[in-house]
């Protein structure tokens, strides 16, 4: 369904919504890059969506890269419709990775400057 | 609308799928979040008891006001004497022991009456969100390990039997995930609910929909938090919980493909509900962003207003700045020529004029020199002061 509509549906009210005082609306889902509720950063809703991350293993921490497939048809398939990837933690090369990534392959180039920085924190 | 094809899985194994269906027509129906939150505050209070005070409550007095002259207030007051009640206000709402105000009556309008279209449509709307994994994930359902949505098992379910193997059956294709967010959200219900026989709340489950049962209904009844449902009397009440779309489903394959018949499809009317088409969208194509960026839309658009071109820059002084000055004054040119060609002429002049100064201090210089000399000569003399 369109993106659009879907955020129609969600945007009021969902399970992933956390509000604090006098704190923007903040969003827990996955594949979401700020954790801001709206529309250009929903996870859910996208049918493109960005993320970097980092995930712990133990005592290891890696840095994600979540995408969504480019399959239209993984859409239905709730666990296979998010992609992760990870970025080498060398800042030049994982930075330079979220470049291919974004502008590289023409996928969210909005969201490119906000992931590099992300990825640096 | 070309339909697409749902994967029907094997009870044993969620890698293997028995089986493909059309997608029905009804999950395509439009998704109607305000039909459907309309219709679920009508339709959940039909199942509401009534509730009243007794209708003698605070009447049950022969009280009567004392009226004026007697330094009370004129409120019906309790007749009679030898007890702490005489003398007493009564019947008013503002009264110890009297009456509420608006006293609740038990012929108040409980139960809502809803169009049966209007159901239908909200029915339709609420099963065509539950076979989007996003509104169902938004909704909080534990969905990631559900293999496809919408999630169709074999009719071999219809004959599972014992609760065991259904908690099996469901960890197998990836809702038993949902089952135990179900069980571990049980808790005590905050409020007088809890002394009132609705001592827990818990989270719903998974809703299991089926046309024939062998013993299945049993075997899930009781697992926390999962509901099931024959298709022929689907419940916005269960497809929409609390007015929200996106309940997580799980259909059998002989209820999946009774669907078409029941809600019909964009062809054929309703078998099973006469008169029911299904609900037709505003809007075939709602995708908004490819909309706007379509050739037919940006080919018509005017080009973009940028902001004002004219951009005013810091003022400068031109008395200070030359460069400003000159482009004020473009004879400034002219006079700065003039002046530097006058300065350096004169320095000659000047050169000579400033040797004959210095020629004048250096001999004033010397006479000063000579005349601090004499006086300190005489002044270090021995004898009398004199100047």
């Amino acid at each position: 369904m369109s993106s659009s509509l879907l955020w129609e549906c969600i945007k009021g009210n969902n399970s992933f919504i956390r509000k604090s005082v006098n704190m923007p609306i903040m969003s827990r889902e996955p594949g979401n890059l700020m954790g801001l509720h709206s529309f250009k950063f929903s996870g859910l809703v996208n049918s493109k969506v960005l993320d970097v991350s980092s995930k712990k293993a133990g005592s290891k921490e890696t840095i994600v890269l979540t995408t969504s497939h480019k399959k239209g048809s993984r859409a239905a398939r709730p666990g296979s419709r998010l992609l992760q990837a990870g970025l080498k933690k060398l800042s030049k090369k994982g930075l330079a990775e979220v470049t291919k990534a974004t502008t590289g392959s023409f996928y969210r180039q909005d969201l490119e400057e906000l992931a590099q920085k992300k990825y640096i924190k | 609308m070309s339909r697409p094809v749902v994967s029907v899985f094997d009870i044993e194994s969620a890698d293997s799928v028995a089986s493909t269906v059309t997608l029905p027509a009804v999950f395509t129906a439009p998704i109607r979040a305000d039909v459907v939150h309309y219709v679920h505050t009508l339709m959940a209070k039909n199942k509401r008891q009534a509730y009243a005070v007794s209708t003698r409550a605070g009447m049950q007095t022969p009280a009567e006001s004392w009226g004026t002259g007697r330094a009370v207030a004129r409120i019906p007051r309790v007749p009679g004497g030898g007890t702490s009640r005489s003398g007493q206000g009564a019947f008013g709402n503002m009264c110890r022991g009297g009456r509420m105000f608006g006293a609740t009556k038990i012929w108040r309008h409980w139960h809502k009456k809803i169009s049966v279209n209007q159901r239908r449509y909200a029915v339709s709307s609420a099963l065509a969100a539950s076979a989007l994994p996003a509104l169902v994930q938004a909704r909080g359902h534990r969905i990631d390990n559900v293999p496809e949505f919408p999630l169709v098992l074999s009719d071999s379910l219809n004959r599972v039997a014992h609760t065991k193997d259904a908690r099996a059956v469901l960890e197998r294709v990836g809702a038993y995930d949902d089952v135990v967010k179900s069980r571990d959200s049980r808790k005590i219900r905050v409020g007088a609910g809890k002394s009132r026989n609705r001592r827990h709340t818990q989270r719903r489950g998974p809703l299991v929909v089926y046309d024939v049962s062998e013993g299945m209904d049993k075997a899930f009844r009781n697992l926390p938090g999962v509901e099931l449902s024959l298709v022929d009397n689907l419940s916005l009440l269960d497809l929409a919980p609390g007015g929200h779309l996106g309940r997580f489903i799980i259909w059998t394959k002989g209820a999946f493909e009774k669907l078409d018949s029941i809600f019909g499809t964009y062809e054929e009317s309703a078998k099973f509900k006469t008169g029911f088409n299904l609900p037709r969208a505003f809007m075939t194509n709602a995708d908004l962003t490819r909309i706007i960026n379509s050739d037919e839309v940006q080919s018509v658009l005017k080009p973009q207003v940028t902001g004002p071109t004219l951009v005013i820059p810091k003022k400068r002084n031109p008395l200070k700045n030359a460069a400003v000055r000159l482009a004020l004054n473009p004879y400034q040119a002219a006079v700065v020529a003039r002046e530097t060609k006058k300065a350096s002429a004169d320095k000659a002049t000047k050169a000579k004029v400033i040797a004959e100064k210095r020629q004048v201090l250096k001999a004033r210089g010397k006479e000063f020199a000579g005349r601090r000399k004499a006086f300190y000569k005489a002044a270090s003399a021995e004898g009398e002061i004199a100047f």
